[in-house]
């Protein structure tokens, strides 16, 4: 199948890269502040997919969330972009891996995605989280505009000239 | 008596050539004497005093100046004797002075290296404009840009100077400027020296600032390579995922989130508490499910209230460890009597409900034991579970 020659600009286009970014690192910087300032409730989230070694929760509850601040906050400034989006799409793969399992088990539990107190998983929470992955796949495979580290070409040109 | 008067006037001619040839003599060694004198001499200003004291003390005369008027480097020089307060003459003046001279010369033009005298020195020269009354003066000209008098008062025999004697001082006067002329090379000649010297000098600033400049050059040439390679590393860097990013990532997320739990209120333990605490008592099914028929056990499932409904034992009740405050008394703590035991269940991969509920039933009765396998085991073993 040949793609049509206005979809491919309109696809590969800085501002849509850079849009993306910005949502996406935005969701997740978003996403950690709650986890962050309460993680006992966080371990409890964690506790209830049941897939986590009980020994193992606690530290999970402790580091994902700083983890998802700190690729957040890279992916927004464009530094080390394609990095961040691989820890992102990294863990949005293992998001959505979890919550098929834990609806496939049929365990009744929130999603705990933003907060503790949400409305029940379901398959919409599954579809919401593959298509941040396909977000997060855009930036990582297409040129995005206004990256912090995206100014270093032009400083070797100065360097140069 | 004709024979004799030839001899007395041969004598006496003889005495004249005797006293012409003394003076002549004594010219020459004068002469020499001035030429031995000023051969060391390589200074102008010297030259011009040493020539003054040589024709004065020759033509014995207590008073007398030399000027020199040099048009090339616009200067006037002077040396007098004799005179209270010699002036000091601009170029203008000296030259209007000489060229009032030429015009009283014999010859009215002077030819290079030739001296010529001033037919009557006082009415050219009065005695205001020299400081003194000029009996002889003398103008010379070494080149088309050096010329300059020498002007004596009245010797002190105060006769008028002899043919002879004026002879001498043109000889005297075109001998000196003979030095003169090579003292004006070799002040030239050491003017240039100086120049070139300044210019070496120039030069070898110049050299060790173009050395230090090329060093500084080098440097800088090191600076920017590195740099570029430095900007290189970073845009492929960037370009690229990398492992050691994300390990990097990892590092950072962990420092923060231990810091931070470290200082926050609602800060968690990092490992969660039944791993170091003592294990509660285990209990079998089978014993469990004695006790239970026996009535002296009562089973409580500790699971969260989502849990508990998807399935649970029969005749469990449900008291969640985050409610048990709450629900304990309402559920338990009316109907449970000091002698019955206090079974516990529930706990998944990720959480040991049973174990953090023990805990706090340990507080407030002695009789608390785990069930060992939940309600699995439970099941296992054909016992009703529900719904």
């Amino acid at each position: 199948m040949k793609w049509p020659g206005w979809l491919k600009t309109s696809i590969a286009h800085p501002v849509l890269g850079l849009l993306l970014r910005a949502y996406v690192g935005g969701v997740f910087i978003y996403a950690s502040m709650y986890k962050i300032n309460y993680p006992g409730e966080f371990a409890e989230t964690i506790a209830s997919y049941q897939l986590v070694p009980f020994w193992a929760v606690n530290l999970m509850a402790l580091v994902m969330p700083w983890a998802e601040l700190v690729s957040g906050i890279l992916m927004v400034l464009g530094v080390r972009t394609k990095s961040a989006a691989a820890a992102i799409g990294g863990m949005l793969v293992m998001f959505s891996l979890a919550i098929l399992i834990t609806l496939l088990r049929g365990i009744p539990i929130g999603c705990g995605c933003f907060t503790s107190v949400e409305e029940p998983l379901g398959w919409g929470t599954l579809g919401r989280d593959l298509l941040w992955l396909i977000m997060t796949l855009h930036v990582y495979f297409f040129p995005s505009a206004l990256q912090l580290e995206g100014r270093l070409p032009k400083s070797l040109q100065e360097v140069e000239g | 008596m004709a024979a004799e008067s030839p001899l007395p006037e041969a004598i006496e001619q003889a005495s004249r050539a005797q006293a012409d040839l003394d003076r002549r003599v004594f010219h020459l060694q004068t002469l020499y004497e001035f030429t031995a004198e000023l051969s060391p001499l390589v200074a102008t200003d010297k030259l011009l005093e040493a020539f003054l004291l040589t024709v004065m003390g020759t033509f014995g005369a207590s008073q007398g100046c030399v000027l020199l008027c040099d048009r090339e480097s616009r200067a006037v020089r002077s040396a007098g004797r004799g005179i209270p307060g010699l002036r000091e003459w601009t170029l203008e003046e000296a030259e209007q002075m000489l060229y009032r001279g030429f015009q009283a010369t014999e010859e009215r033009r002077l030819e290079p290296m030739s001296a010529g005298f001033i037919l009557d020195p006082p009415a050219v020269f009065p005695e205001s404009e020299l400081g003194f009354g000029v009996h002889t003066a003398a103008l010379f000209t070494v080149d088309d840009t050096l010329m300059g008098m020498v002007a004596l008062c009245q010797s002190l025999s105060q006769s008028a100077l002899s043919a002879e004697a004026r002879e001498l001082l043109r000889g005297l006067t075109v001998n000196w400027m003979v030095f003169l002329k090579n003292a004006r090379a070799f002040e030239t000649i050491h003017a240039l020296n100086e120049d070139l010297r300044r210019t070496n000098a120039d030069l070898r600033q110049t050299i060790t600032d173009l050395t230090e400049a090329r060093h500084q050059i080098r440097v800088l040439e090191f600076a920017k390579s590195r740099l570029k390679q430095l900007i290189q590393r970073e845009i492929e860097r960037t370009g690229r995922f990398r492992a050691a990013d994300i390990l990097l990532m990892v590092i950072l997320s962990t420092v923060l989130a231990l810091a931070f739990n470290y200082s926050s209120p609602n800060g968690i333990p990092v490992v969660p508490e039944p791993v170091f605490q003592e294990q509660a008592p285990r209990v079998d099914v089978l014993t469990a499910h004695q006790l239970l028929t026996r009535g002296e056990a009562v089973l409580v499932d500790a699971r969260p209230p989502e849990l508990f409904q998807q399935k649970h034992i029969a005749e469990a009740v449900n008291i969640p460890a985050p409610l048990f405050d709450v629900i304990y008394p309402m559920k338990l703590g009316r109907t449970l009597k000091p002698e019955q035991t206090v079974l516990v269940y529930g706990r998944t991969i990720s959480k040991r409900y049973d174990e953090d509920l023990t805990q706090r039933l340990l507080q407030r009765h002695d009789q608390v034991r785990v069930l060992e396998g939940g309600v699995a085991a439970w099941e296992e073993k054909g016992f009703p579970v529900a719904p």
